[in-house]
């Protein structure tokens, strides 16, 4: 039984990892013999049909024959079959991860008509992941994504071809270009193919990040810090991004109300992302004050006063500080509803959760404040005493 | 060229034994009795237990996903109906191959691209005895692009394997001569007869231990050495003509002796690529008699 096992396996691993074997070097033969398109085509097809790696130096010949012969192909019946042939090729050849070819693969996609084959040729470079081609497939994506080719299925199958390709290449390069697919014209399929590969491109995409934020519309700054909050860039990246994205999400005016919304939105994933990441230090208080003092609504200010709270240092309590002390002095004048009074208590959260003694004489005066509700005054209460 | 779908055979549980009958007989010498007991015939159910492979993952060096490869197979999970390639940066297969069976032989393959388009389709026919006397390759649109013939001895090994082009004219040629018991040579041949290779199998303990490839001169140009571990192929090797290292893979097995690992490294030692295999556990039951 153990011996029939242990043939079965010998068996089955040539077939699993094809390895070469008469069946291969025949076909090479009959592959170098082969007169015509009709018998080079058939001679790919069983060759590349034995998933053998070892034919990669013939298949690599065989394409390099066909790119220096194209012009001899030129009826359309001819094409059609040229072009299923450098496919076959193509994808074998990445297949094999046979790097020797990545400057054919180029040259089929730079030279050969055929979208299809010429898609198939830039994946094939991706799965060689040859980084030379790195930034030429990113570039070509960028062209692309700009406006609608004249054919349009053949941009966008080149558009796909080069977002996959890009996904394997793992280079930063490439995630621009591929970020710009993912709302560019194609097809909802490369679109999706753009936003599903996104996040692979690159473990910390916080350069390209910000290069689009500073020069995008409210949308895309908006799916830029997503995509940021989403890498694998470390916290202090990541807090980097948030505090750029906050601040222009109080610069820019925006055109409408969606827009507004928009920035809205972005100010307020910065706001979580510094609570996330526990941002500390000056850079990001002038945002979280701003944010709470101009924020849309309630939700963006409480996110501001958490945020200051997490942060710690001695600017981000003392904004805290003023913010209560304000709050107090609205409150003993006589300014007062339900929303303040949400506001002072988060704010003495925040204070508390800061650890600073900045905060100190806020908490001091608002715990002393009987104009204030009960519970507010417990709250400063609690805090002051948290803090001894 | 056939895919198998299963890698290894391995566990043996008893799972219920059965009274079948017994008999006793008495005899008399020389005045002294001597009692004698047969041995009784009982029956026994047999669960063996067959890992059948379901994926297998490519890994690049850095341990990104390259692709996988999901295979589907029939309710008793012994026929694979489907093979479906996976590329790790898309969700849709990349690449499917569809079997057909008759008589529980593949009869007819066809593999579908990307875009479910059909890119060629292999048809094999088998004769009375199941051995595979001809296959043809049809592309997209049915027409026959190549074919083969095989025949064998009268031990049902194979002799010859002929390669025929579209209209039917033999295009190569290939002869398997064997030693004691198995197979020790390949010569190929091209349409004139010119031999354009051989291979030649050598073995120790009954194993294959290497196999050569040589030009129509007769000049080695490559060898593959194999490695084993007991029974299991450890590790193969790649040399070229000058004996120097080219690549090796090494095999790693599961429990049950299933191939759960195959790591391919270059001659200097650093790791190419990997694949990974995984199992679902196939439960055959047999019925045996034995006797106590």
């Amino acid at each position: 039984m153990k011996r029939i096992a242990a043939i079965a396996l010998v068996l089955a691993l040539g077939a699993v990892l094809g390895f070469a074997d008469e069946t291969t070097e025949i076909y090479k033969v009959l592959y170098q013999q082969a007169e015509g398109l009709s018998q080079k085509y058939a001679a790919v097809l069983n060759l590349v049909g034995l998933n053998d790696k070892s034919t990669a130096p013939v298949l690599a010949s065989a394409l390099d024959e066909l790119l220096a012969t194209q012009k001899n192909y030129q009826a359309s019946v001819d094409q059609e079959l040229y072009s299923q042939t450098v496919r076959l090729l193509c994808k074998a050849l990445g297949d094999y991860k046979y790097e020797a070819s990545a400057s054919s693969l180029w040259a089929v996609a730079q030279d050969v008509a055929d979208p299809l084959t010429g898609a198939e040729a830039i994946m094939a470079i991706g799965k060689i992941r040859d980084l030379d081609y790195a930034e030429r497939i990113a570039l070509k994506l960028r062209d692309l994504n700009l406006q609608p080719t004249a054919d349009r299925d053949a941009g966008e199958k080149l558009a796909y071809g080069c977002i996959v390709a890009l996904d394997k290449l793992k280079d930063a390069r490439g995630f621009s270009p591929v970020f710009f697919a993912t709302d560019a014209w194609y097809s909802q399929r490369v679109r999706q193919q753009a936003s599903q590969s996104l996040p692979n491109i690159a473990d910390d995409p916080t350069d390209a990040i910000k290069t689009i934020l500073g020069s995008e519309t409210p949308d895309r700054q908006l799916r830029a810090l997503m995509a940021e909050t989403a890498s694998k860039a470390t916290s202090d990246r990541k807090i980097e991004v948030a505090i750029l994205a906050l601040n222009l999400g109080h610069l820019n005016v925006p055109h409408d109300k969606a827009e507004a919304k928009t920035l809205a939105d972005l100010r307020k994933l910065a706001l979580r992302s510094f609570i996330a990441y526990k941002a500390t230090g000056a850079d990001p208080v002038d945002g979280c004050s701003s944010s709470y003092s101009n924020g849309i609504d309630d939700e963006e200010r409480l996110f501001a006063l958490a945020a200051l709270g997490v942060n710690g240092s001695d600017p981000a309590a003392s904004a805290l500080r003023d913010i209560l002390l304000k709050l107090n002095e609205d409150q003993s004048a006589g300014v007062t509803d339900e929303t303040r009074n949400r506001m002072a208590k988060a704010a003495i959260d925040a204070a508390s959760s800061s650890k600073n003694k900045l905060v100190k004489p806020a908490l001091v005066a608002v715990s002393i404040n009987e104009k204030w509700s009960g519970g507010v005054i417990a709250a400063a209460q609690v805090a002051l005493k948290a803090m001894q | 060229m056939k895919q198998s779908i299963y890698l290894s055979i391995c566990t043996v549980v008893i799972a219920m034994t059965t009274f079948a009958g017994c008999a006793t007989a008495g005899a008399s010498t020389a005045g002294k009795a001597v009692a004698t007991t047969q041995k009784v015939a009982k029956q026994r159910t047999v669960v063996t237990k067959v890992p059948v492979l379901v994926k297998e993952t490519s890994f690049y060096s850095d341990g990104l996903v390259d692709q996988y490869i999901v295979y589907k197979l029939d309710d008793a999970k012994k026929l694979l109906l489907e093979k479906a390639t996976y590329d790790g940066s898309r969700s849709d297969p990349v690449e499917r191959l569809v079997f057909e069976y008759k008589d529980g032989r593949e009869t007819v393959e066809t593999v579908y691209e990307s875009d479910g388009k059909v890119r060629n389709r292999r048809e094999s026919v088998y004769d009375d005895k199941g051995a595979l006397v001809s296959e043809r390759v049809l592309d997209s649109k049915g027409a026959i692009q190549s074919s083969s013939s095989y025949t064998y001895d009268a031990k049902g090994r194979k002799t010859e394997w002929r390669v025929l082009d579209a209209s039917g004219s033999v295009k190569a040629s290939t002869s398997y001569a064997y030693g004691k018991d198995s197979l020790s040579g390949i010569e190929m041949k091209d349409v004139g007869g010119k031999v354009t290779g051989t291979i030649k199998l050598e073995y120790a303990a009954g194993k294959l231990d290497k196999r050569s490839y040589f030009d129509p001169d007769g000049a080695l140009q490559k060898y593959e050495a194999y490695v084993y571990s007991g029974e299991l192929l450890s590790s193969l090797e790649s040399h070229r003509a000058d004996g120097s290292l080219e690549a090796k893979i090494v095999y790693e097995y599961g429990d049950s002796g299933q191939l759960v690992k195959a790591s391919e490294y270059d001659a200097s030692g650093a790791l190419r690529s990997s694949t990974s295999y995984e199992y679902i556990v196939r439960e055959d039951s047999s019925t045996e008699t034995y006797y106590e």
